[in-house]
């Protein structure tokens, strides 16, 4: 069953200024659809549409031509978005508020009813290992506590789908093995996990399909019996799609004796 | 409703811990306590203690009411806060209304610190309450509340807050000279000097509507009618940018 379908879908920016029209495109007639349970995986390289596709999702960008629908709700649609919890790249978060009014802010914008709120924010306080500093503002936390807290008001609400837009940037890999713990916790929950990254050893490690966008075009689609038990297989397949289709030449600081192996 | 209320509960927490409001607020204090050494200097010194106090509470809360309004969505899209909180099941409407709301409370909150202090200082000279100074303070809490509702349409129709800030003083001086600025555009000659004018004295809020001094000077105490056109006129007003305001808003992309 389809959980996210994503039709035809075209995002153009258009930025005028002093008179003149840049117009560029984000994502271009992609087509995807998103199985229930699913644990999907969306790599590219830096301005491939990772971050656009999301926001289609989400209901933050209105498609250009196209059709993206979630749970069978054409987006954006705010109903829908109770259901789905989304990590971004950094915590965007206020600084002013402390973790705990963070996610009580955020519970009771999911439309937790008034009194299972207080006990789900503890829980996911709980959970994300936050509860002995839930009362300091937000522009006191380390990045790893951010993080934590980011992670809370994702799931908070217990949503079905779970979108992460570049979850494991930056991380170290203490936090980085804890992402893919809670991905993991998610799958045998049965929830729908949408994530974007660049690390393709970690994708490779947690998604059951993974999809190669370039420069705003869904490439390929590759499913897990085609890389389970061919070690390097996605890497192949990834820089072999990406230098086919990508406008930019390679690096050119080689070392000298090298050249044979960079050029090609 | 719980959404509304969740967002405006959440903004008066980020005004009532923003710095530059508290600093903003001390400076008001500063300048109340200030008037008192002016007031002490001239012969009407009651009377000039009352006028510099109101003036300075009205000026500082259009002050906090532009820049916190100002800020209030161009802030979120900066820290990207604005993000998380649309990709949650709340309509735009509500996240509008929410913090014009609370940011409205939150600047009520300062001028009644402020009046505080003003009434405190005044009682000290030995003034006598009188009513006009609760109207003159319901009037400049009506204009701070129209105030707040066109800055957040500017806001919204601006792309820097320096721009909007700009746009909202010039508001704001307008506003207490369209009756003036009426006359001269209908002597003028010219159509288009006519037709600017025009525009602009329907557009601009009319602030006469808010002129307590008028009945202050006349020792009158205004009618009924006269209040129930100036709540009317305020809701109105705000009403209308409020919802052109959700309108530019629900067009955005993020």
């Amino acid at each position: 069953m389809s959980i996210i379908s994503i039709k035809n879908a075209t995002k153009k920016y258009r930025r005028q200024h002093l008179g003149r029209v840049t117009e560029t495109t984000g994502v271009s007639g992609l087509n995807l659809e998103i199985n229930k349970g699913e644990t999907f995986g969306l790599i590219g390289l830096n301005g491939s549409g990772k971050t656009t596709t999301i926001k289609l999702i989400l209901g933050l960008l209105y498609p250009t031509e196209g059709e993206i629908e979630v749970l069978g709700k054409p987006m954006p649609d705010t109903e829908v978005l109770g259901k789905v919890g989304y990590l971004p790249e950094a915590a965007y978060l206020n600084k002013y508020l402390s973790g705990k009014e963070t996610l009580e802010l955020f519970s009771t914008i999911s439309g937790i009813p008034r009194n299972m709120r207080n006990e789900m924010v503890n829980n996911i306080l709980e959970k994300v290992g936050m509860a002995q500093v839930m009362h300091k503002r937000v522009s006191d936390y380390s990045k790893g506590m951010l993080q934590r807290i980011s992670i809370a008001q994702a799931l908070v609400h217990n949503p079905e789908i779970l979108i992460f837009d570049e979850p494991i940037t930056g991380l170290d890999p203490l936090a980085l093995k804890e992402i893919r713990q809670l991905i993991n916790w998610l799958k045998t929950r049965g929830r729908t996990v949408f994530f974007s990254s660049h690390n393709i050893s970690e994708v490779e490690r947690v998604c059951d399909r993974i999809g190669i966008l370039v420069n705003g075009r869904l490439e390929r689609l590759i499913d897990k019996s085609e890389w389970q038990n061919h070690e390097g297989k996605i890497e192949e397949i990834f820089v072999s799609t990406v230098k086919r289709s990508e406008k930019i030449g390679p690096i050119r600081f080689v070392p000298e004796g090298h050249e044979e192996a960079v050029n090609g | 409703m719980d959404n509304i209320t969740a967002i405006l509960a959440y903004t008066i927490k980020q005004h009532l811990r923003h710095k530059i409001y508290l600093v903003v607020f001390l400076f008001g204090l500063v300048l109340i306590t200030g008037a008192l050494v002016i007031s002490s200097l001239s012969t009407g010194r009651v009377r000039m203690l009352l006028n510099l106090g109101l003036s300075s509470i009205e000026f500082l809360a259009l002050i906090t009411i532009i820049f916190t309004t100002v800020n209030l969505i161009l802030e979120e899209l900066e820290s990207r806060t604005i993000y998380l909180m649309l990709a949650h099941p709340l309509k735009r409407w509500q996240y509008i209304l929410g913090r014009f709301s609370g940011t409205v409370i939150s600047v009520l909150f300062g001028m009644l610190s402020m009046v505080i202090l003003h009434l405190a200082l005044l009682f000290m000279a030995g003034w006598h309450w009188q009513n006009y100074y609760a109207i003159a303070m319901l009037c400049s809490f009506g204009k701070i509340i129209v105030m707040s509702a066109i800055t957040l349409l500017i806001s919204l129709f601006t792309t820097s807050a320096a721009t909007a800030m700009s746009f909202s003083a010039l508001v704001w001086i307008l506003g207490h000279f369209s009756e003036e600025l009426n006359y001269l555009g209908e002597k003028s000659a010219n159509i288009i000097v006519k037709s600017v004018v025009w525009a602009i004295y329907n557009i601009a809020p009319n602030f006469s509507y808010f002129n307590y001094r008028d009945f202050w000077a006349a020792a009158q105490v205004p009618s009924a009618a006269w209040f129930g056109w100036m709540i009317i006129y305020t809701f109105s007003y705000t009403g209308i940018c409020l919802i052109l305001s959700n309108f530019l808003f629900s067009q955005k992309e993020f």
